[in-house]
Formats: structure tokens, C-alpha cells, sequence
């Protein structure tokens, strides 16, 4: 058969003009939904910020679960209603080339949709320069929601060719998309064979390690993130080889189903009851788990089986438009028994199972990362990708964890560290393990001494093109010197110096790149080198006068100043008080008098902090010390003042 | 030619057609007549690629017609119950039937819809019911296809209108020797317009002949004798039926009018009429010689 024989352009033409009200609608409704939200995001926003990934996509995953259906419907509804199938069938074109070419014509509006997505998050980047949007950012949002889209239209086409009505295929397509990752899921949650545990025989203490859960399509890994937060990362290329082979699979599946479907199936379910009662018991699945799982008083039990009752009527009402009772009932049990009676069943078979302890043997490799890295927003890539094959080591760690004390109070433990196992059957085991600081310090001496972790450790902080200063834009030339100092002197850090490298109490340097798929966050102290200190106080400085000349002389604003040492210590106002009240024209003149001025980081400093109302916090580093004594001696002697006054009165 | 042979169609366990055999000549008006839930529309569904068969073949010009996008091109089906494009007018209804059929013709849709008083950027909608018939009509004729399929298509239309668009489908016949198949349960709807017709029964076609050979081949008369006379004074006809009210008897004979007149008329017969016997009464008399009671088939 010719290509062209599978692909009928007049046909598609016409399906969509007959539609074309509908498809124009949701042709728009993403791109320019995702417009609004993105300008919202930039609306009134003073200091530069880096796009977050969920908070522009949010719309186009909505989108996910309602446009691919609208889209099935669109061009294959007719199929739903025996007079279009009467006619639409009746015309001189195969099953065949209808399938292939509303499919087409489908992945095509998805690709339009998604094109014209990105094209709008494009050129919100480029007019919205304080709105940092990577564009690799922008190519990861277009191939996963275009595969993602795709995904779910070939699944509800898949669904919609066994379907007799509209709403059965929306079910049967939640059915496809979610029922085995919810089961498979469920059984990760619940299996005790799928868990490794360290047993330590002095202590009695099990810790339970993760095994590292599938990938699932991108439908249900989406919905897992948004419902369970249990991952950040948005894009995942084994989801996308998931979907991009199953969705292939589903294509062909379809073709042939749709070739055999009896098309005076309409208006019905589904063409044999006991398809209709399979899916129904299928979707009653996901109940009988969640009912189990809900630990209630036995009156809330009866409420929910009671509603899985009511379930099961509306359901034969909507999709079957009627009920038939005594059958209903004699399934609804029927169900209820068996369904319950296979949960329970492999709730007793997972009992049964042995345990698994995990074994030297058993390990592959390791890696670790420092616990606290997390509460930095540093991104462990890394960790997926380097493993470390020290059986040496792997015997050292797990030791380590064997002998670990597990006691919040005992003030011997002073670091935790993520250790990470490979086993040899393939599964990934991560744990949070704490550490005596001798055995803290032997574990890092001995990773250092691997030149691939130290690498990956290094270039996992190193890789960064977008700087910010406390949310603030820098130029290209400080942008590459900040980054150039940053990395000289990570690269001259020990694994345990970069472990502990801490957060500045005054300000910090945050580095963003969208690398890996990932946005890579970093944050490092803005004096972790003299010139960093000098570059960031150089702009924080110019970004404080530019807002003290806009407020000086608009009393409306509420304004409160501090005082922060080099150190990053608070200076205090009075005792136990750090607000500075009575000298704030002090330090706007202070601050107005240092215009052009340049500061010397060499130099002694203090920092003034200013919270200015619609403003984000301000800092103005200076090096007029004397001054500043000045200030702090006349606000402590006002507030002596103050408070002699208030006491004498109060006597 | 259509050729079906051994066609077998149940819906679940219900069998609609079975082992059911048709020969359909080219450039003729075939009538399929059959009661209500006979597999009439089933048929014409399976024959037009609609629904799938479960056994058995169609073939149409020597080609097998499932999956033949090719033939297709030639086969337009009009159902029962007519479909248009929500806010479609005639004229989107035809770009339609335009872009799916190679020989469509414009203009002799434009000038169809100005004959039946059409406005064609009216929306289908919005017209009467008679009229959303004769649109369907029009786009099939104007499909310039080899062989039509009407469902019921005629039914409830006026005299008027029916007379022109049998005469229309007349001229569509002799410009390209159209085959024409429409299916009805009322038989006068067909009477006037069939050359064959073919009674759709449990399943199968139980009987099958040409209108001409029909009427021509059976007739009723209304005779009376002098003496006293029954059934069997007639011995040398072919009786279908025979009924006797008082002295006059009315017989429906089967066979050569001229050669019963003559034998006939040896009685001296004091009452002698020839009446035309309609299509339903022809039907219903072939019926019972063939052992059916009519009442049980139409």
C-alpha cells in the first residue's frame, strides 16, 4: 500500500474544519495561558528571579490531562454515534487511513500547541530580561509535553477504539495511564521483600533504606510529583523512552483494533458485559486499596463502602445509562469479595516473603553526598551518575552503618551523610546514615582519594552560567569573574571543606543553570573570596542608594535599619534589641554621602541592612567605621534615654 | 454486478443475516423489502464497508469491498437516519462529499438545489425533515458513483418531490448507468420505482424477481357461472387463491393471461374481469406458495 494511501489530507481537512471552533480553542488555551502566568510571574516582581520549571508548566500539565482527550474526541467522536458512522464510514476511505490520518492530524495540533508554548516562554525571556527563563529549559518543556501529549492522545485513540460511548474511553484511558503504576506503586509501599533493612543487634535499631522506584509515563510521574512531592525533577528521559515506546506499541495496537472495531458498538459501554464489568471492578481497585490503607472508625469504613456502592450504580448509569439492580448487586458483592480477597491475599503472601539484609556481597558500588547539601538546594546529580566500585569501601560503609549509634542525644554524632548503594540485582538504595566525627572524617579521606567523585563533586558546583547577588543581576564581565573566583577555589577545597562550605550570614551568590534536565540551584557566601565580597558589594551597594533615592523623601514607606559586622555578627541597638530607631536619617545620609565611593573588602566594614516596605531587603556595605561607631553609640545613648524615661514614669 | 454469497452477520448472539445470497444487475433499481429489524440496513451497512461481516463475500464489479478504498469510490450510501455536521449549510455539506469523492459535481449540485428550491448556505439544520432527505439525496447523486444505496430514503417524502427525484435518479441512470438499491418496508413505496425486488427474510432473501415478470405473471379475476362451481372446476389453471362470495369467486391465477382467458371462457362465464393486482398482493400470494404466511412476513 502507497503512503499516501494511508494519509488522507482532504479527510483531515475537513475533519478538523467541522471542529475547527473547538480545536482553535484549545489551540490557544495553553500558549496563552502560559503567557498570562508567566507575566503574572514577572508582574511587580523588583529584583531578578529565576523561572521556577513547575510554576510556568503548570498550565500546559493541566492541559496534559484534558487536551489529548478533547483532541480523540474531536477527530474520532464520530465513532460514538451511529448516524456519523453511517456516514463518515460510508465514505470512500479505509479504517486504516482514517486512524493514521486523525492521528497524525492530532500529533500535529499537539506539536502546534507546544511550538507556539514555547515560542510565548521564548519571548517572555527575551522581553522579560529580570525573568530568568533558560532556553534549554524551554527545549526540555517542548519535547516532554509534546511526548507526554502525544502519549495520552494515542492512549485515549487506544481506548476509544473498544469504547462505545465518550466517557467509557475517558475511563478506560485513566485506566491505561494510571492503573499499573498505582498497583506497582501501591506494591513498592506495602512490599516488605522489596526492602532492605540494616539490622543492628546492640541497639535493635532497623533502618529502612528507599529502593529506588520505576519511571513511570510521564501522566502518572507528573501526577505522583504534584500529588506525593516525592520528586522535583520534571523531566525524565526514561519516561520519555517509556512513552515514546509504548505510545509506538499503542499506535499499532490501536490501528488494528480500530480496523476490527464493530462499529454498530454505539451509545453502549462496550460491546460484551463482561468487558464492562472487568473495567468496572478494575476502577473499584484503586478504592478497595486506598479503603484498607484508611485507618477510621468502623462507621467512616461503612461511609466509604457505602460509597463504593453508590459508585457502582452511578458508574453502569453514566456509561451504560442504566442500571439493572439485581445483577448490580450480585456483582457489586461479588466484586467487593474478590477484590478484597486478592488485597488481602498478597498482604499475606508479602508477609510470608524473607526479609532481605543487605550483604557486602551484595554491593556494587557506592557513592555519598554531605546530608546537608539539601538545605543549600544544591542538586545531587552527581550522585546518580557516579558510583564508586571499591569493594573496599563498599565492605568500610556498610560496616559504618552496621555500627552506626542511631541516638538523636548522643553529642558524639556530629555528621550525617547520604550513602548510596548499587546492588548487584540493580537496585538503588539511599540512606541518610550519622557518623561519629572520626569515622566522618576516615569516610571522606577515603572517598577523596577517588579522582572520578572528586571530579563530580567539583563539577557539580562548578557548572553555572546565571549569577545572582541576593537577587540581583550582575554584568557579563562580573558574572565571569564571580564564577572564575568561585571555581579556583572550590577546585583548591578538600571534600570535606566543600561539604562544610557554609552559607554567609550576610548575603549569598546564588548560581542557576538548567543543566542535566534539572534547575541547578547553588548558594555560596558572598566573602568566600575577597573579590567576590568586593563585586557583590559593589552592586548591593549601587542597588541601595538607586532604592534610598526613590524613598528619601516619601515618609509613607516603612523602613527599619541594622547594623551586621564583618563577621556577619548582628550589632546590637540596645540590650537584646538590633532595631536602630533613632538613627535611621543617620544612616540614609550615610549611605547618600558614599555614592561613588569604592569599598575596600581588606578594609574593617559593617553592613548596613535596611527592610524597606515593597522593596526586598537592601545591604550597603561600608568602610566609614567611624561613622558607624557613631551611630551605634547615639541610638544605644537614645535608647538609654528612652528607657530611664519610661522607667522614671513608670515610678 | 453485486454478488453476495454466504453472508452471515450476528450482533452478539443475536443473527441478523445468515448465509444470505443476492445477485444485483447493473444499471437496475433494486427494492429490498423487508419488515422492521429484517437486516435491511445491516446489509446495506455491511455491503458500504460500514459494519464488518462475520462471514461470507461482496463483491461489486468482480472486487472484494472490505477495506477497497478504490471501489468505494464508486459505492454512495444514504441511511435511514441522516447525519450532518452541526452548523453545516448544504454547500459545507457538499465540499464535504467534494473532497471525499474524485467525481463530484459541483455544479450539478448547484443545479439540483435550485430545481428542489435549496438554499444552499442555509444551515441543514434548520430544514424540514423532508428536505434534510432531499439534501442527502442530491450530494449522493452529484458523488457521480456507480452504485447508491438509499436506506428507507424515499420514505415520507411528498408525491410531488418523489416523482421529481425519481426523475432525476432516472436521468442519473441513464447518464451513467447508475445502480440504484433502496431498501423500504412498505412495498408501494417501491411499487413505482423498482425493476427488481428482493424480500429480505430471517436472515436471508427469500425471494427475488423482477416487477415486470411480477405483475405480468399473475393476475386476478372476478368470475361468475351459472351453475353451482368451486376450486376444482378449474383444474387447469394455476391457482393461488381462491375465494367465493355468494355466486361471484375472485381467483388470483398464476401464468399466461391470454391462454386462462381462453380456458375460462369455455364456461360461458356470466361475469369475466381482469384486474391489475397491486405489488403487495403479489407478494403476499408468492408468499404463501411459498408456504409463508404474509401477515407473519411484511
Amino acid at each position: 500500500m502507497h503512503l499516501t494511501k494511508l494519509f488522507n489530507w482532504h479527510y483531515l481537512k475537513q475533519n478538523m474544519k467541522k471542529s475547527k471552533g473547538v480545536i482553535l480553542l484549545f489551540l490557544i488555551l495553553v500558549p496563552v495561558f502560559t503567557a498570562l502566568v508567566t507575566m503574572l510571574s514577572v508582574h511587580n516582581i523588583s529584583f531578578v528571579k529565576v523561572a521556577n520549571p513547575i510554576e510556568l508548566v503548570w498550565v500546559n500539565i493541566i492541559g496534559l490531562y484534558i487536551i489529548p482527550f478533547v483532541l480523540s474526541f474531536t477527530l474520532f467522536g464520530y465513532v460514538y454515534k451511529r448516524t456519523s458512522v453511517d456516514f463518515i464510514n460510508s465514505m470512500p476511505i479505509n479504517r486504516k487511513t482514517i486512524f493514521i490520518t486523525n492521528t497524525i492530524g492530532g500529533i500535529i495540533l499537539i506539536a502546534i500547541i507546544q511550538c507556539v508554548t514555547a515560542l510565548i516562554l521564548w519571548l517572555c525571556s527575551m522581553m522579560f530580561p529580570h525573568y530568568v527563563i533558560f532556553t534549554s529549559f524551554i527545549v526540555d518543556i517542548l519535547i516532554m509535553m509534546f511526548v507526554s501529549y502525544v502519549f495520552v492522545f494515542l492512549v485515549a485513540n487506544l481506548a476509544m477504539t473498544i469504547s462505545g460511548t465518550f466517557l467509557t474511553q475517558i475511563v478506560l484511558t485513566m485506566l491505561i495511564l494510571f492503573f499499573i503504576p498505582f498497583l506497582m506503586d501501591t506494591y513498592h509501599q506495602f512490599s516488605q521483600s522489596e526492602t532492605y533493612r540494616f539490622l543492628n543487634g546492640n541497639t535493635e535499631f532497623q533502618h529502612q533504606v528507599e529502593v529506588n522506584k520505576t519511571e513511570y509515563t510521564m501522566p502518572y510521574r507528573i501526577f505522583s510529583i504534584m500529588v506525593y512531592g516525592n520528586d522535583t525533577k520534571l523531566y525524565s528521559n526514561k519516561s520519555i523512552d517509556k512513552m515514546l515506546l509504548l505510545g509506538a506499541i499503542y499506535f499499532v495496537l490501536g490501528m488494528y483494533l480500530f480496523y476490527k472495531r464493530k462499529m454498530e458498538n454505539t451509545e453502549e459501554s462496550f460491546a460484551s458485559t463482561s468487558i464492562h464489568l472487568i473495567i468496572k471492578a478494575l476502577t473499584i481497585f484503586p478504592m478497595i486499596v486506598i479503603l484498607n490503607q484508611i485507618e477510621a472508625e468502623m462507621e467512616w469504613n461503612i461511609v466509604l463502602i457505602a460509597l463504593v456502592i453508590v459508585y457502582y450504580f452511578l458508574f453502569d448509569l453514566i456509561v451504560k445509562k442504566k442500571v439493572t439492580f439485581p445483577v448490580s448487586i450480585v456483582g457489586i458483592v461479588a466484586t467487593l469479595f474478590i477484590l478484597q480477597g486478592m488485597y488481602m491475599g498478597t498482604q499475606t503472601i508479602k508477609k510470608i516473603l524473607p526479609e532481605k539484609t543487605l550483604a557486602k556481597e551484595d554491593i556494587k558500588a557506592f557513592s555519598v553526598s554531605y546530608y546537608p547539601f539539601h538545605y543549600r538546594d544544591i542538586q545531587e546529580d552527581f550522585l546518580d551518575n557516579i558510583y564508586i566500585e571499591d569493594e573496599q569501601m563498599c565492605e568500610y560503609l556498610l560496616n559504618a552503618m552496621y555500627q552506626q549509634k542511631y541516638n538523636d542525644k548522643d553529642p558524639t554524632i556530629t555528621s550525617t551523610l547520604e550513602v548510596c548503594f548499587k546492588t548487584k540485582t540493580g537496585d538503588t538504595l539511599y540512606s541518610y546514615v550519622s557518623f561519629s566525627p572520626e569515622m566522618y572524617d576516615a569516610i571522606l579521606d577515603k572517598i577523596s582519594q577517588n579522582n572520578d567523585y572528586m571530579t563530580a563533586v567539583r563539577e557539580a558546583l562548578l557548572k553555572s552560567k546565571s549569577v545572582l547577588i541576593q537577587n540581583l543581576d550582575a554584568d557579563d564581565e562580573k558574572i565571569e569573574r564571580i564564577i572564575s573566583e568561585i571555581n579556583n577555589t572550590i577546585r583548591q577545597m578538600d571534600l570535606k571543606q566543600i561539604y562544610e562550605l557554609q552559607s554567609s550570614n550576610t548575603c549569598d551568590i546564588s548560581l542557576y543553570d538548567y543543566a542535566n534536565h534539572t534547575l541547578v540551584k547553588q548558594k555560596f557566601p558572598i566573602d568566600i573570596t575577597e573579590t567576590t565580597l568586593k563585586i557583590s558589594a559593589e552592586i548591593l551597594n549601587q542597588h541601595t542608594e538607586d532604592v534610598i533615592k526613590q524613598i528619601q523623601h516619601d515618609d509613607t514607606k516603612y523602613r527599619s535599619f541594622y547594623l551586621q559586622d564583618a563577621k556577619g555578627m548582628m550589632i546590637e541597638s540596645s540590650s537584646n534589641f538590633t532595631f536602630f530607631s533613632y538613627t535611621q536619617e543617620d544612616m540614609i545620609a550615610c549611605i547618600m554621602d558614599s555614592v561613588g565611593e569604592t569599598f575596600d573588602p581588606m578594609q574593617p566594614y559593617y553592613v548596613i541592612i535596611g527592610n524597606i516596605e515593597d522593596y526586598d531587603q537592601v545591604y550597603f556595605f561600608t568602610n566609614k567605621v567611624e561613622e558607624i561607631h557613631a551611630m551605634i553609640e547615639k541610638e544605644r545613648q537614645m535608647n538609654r534615654v528612652s528607657y530611664d524615661t519610661v522607667t522614671n514614669l513608670n515610678q | 454486478m453485486i454478488k453476495i454469497a454466504n453472508l452471515t452477520k450476528s450482533y452478539g448472539k443475536k443473527i441478523v443475516l445468515e448465509n444470505l445470497n443476492c445477485h444485483i444487475k447493473t444499471n437496475s433499481i433494486y427494492g429490498l423489502i423487508g419488515a422492521n429489524g429484517a437486516g435491511k440496513s445491516t446489509l446495506l451497512r455491511i455491503i458500504n464497508d460500514i459494519f464488518k461481516r462475520d462471514s461470507g463475500s461482496i463483491e461489486i464489479d468482480g472486487k472484494e469491498v472490505e477495506n477497497n478504498q478504490e471501489l468505494k469510490q464508486n459505492l454512495v450510501f444514504v441511511p435511514d437516519d441522516l447525519y450532518f455536521f452541526p452548523n453545516y449549510t448544504l454547500m459545507d455539506m457538499a465540499k464535504f462529499y467534494e473532497a471525499m469523492y474524485n467525481h463530484f459535481d459541483m455544479a450539478y449540485l448547484k443545479e439540483l438545489a435550485e430545481i428542489l428550491k435549496l438554499d444552499t448556505n442555509s444551515k441543514v439544520s434548520n430544514f424540514s425533515k423532508g428536505m434534510k432527505r432531499q439534501c442527502a439525496l442530491i450530494c449522493a447523486i452529484c458523488t457521480n458513483a456507480d452504485y447508491m444505496f438509499f436506506d428507507e430514503t424515499f420514505d415520507g417524502l411528498d408525491p410531488v418531490i418523489r416523482n421529481l427525484l425519481k426523475k432525476i435518479i432516472a436521468k442519473q441512470m441513464e447518464k451513467k448507468n447508475t445502480t440504484i438499491i433502496m431498501t423500504s418496508h412498505n412495498l408501494r413505496e417501491l411499487e413505482d420505482i423498482c425493476d427488481n425486488l428482493g424480500l429480505l427474510y430471517k436472515g436471508g432473501i427469500l425471494f427475488e424477481s423482477d416487477i415486470d415478470s411480477l405483475k405480468t405473471n399473475m393476475f386476478k379475476i372476478q368470475i361468475s357461472l351459472t351453475g353451482n362451481f368451486n376450486k376444482d372446476t378449474f383444474q387447469e389453471l394455476e391457482i393461488l387463491n381462491f375465494k367465493k362470495i355468494g355466486s361471484v369467486a375472485t381467483i388470483i391465477i398464476k401464468g399466461d393471461q391470454a391462454k386462462a382467458e381462453s380456458i375460462l371462457k369455455k364456461f360461458h362465464p356470466i361475469i369475466l374481469d381482469f384486474l391489475p393486482l397491486t405489488l403487495e398482493e403479489v407478494f403476499i400470494y408468492e408468499m404463501e406458495v411459498l408456504g409463508y404466511a404474509f401477515n407473519q412476513v411484511v
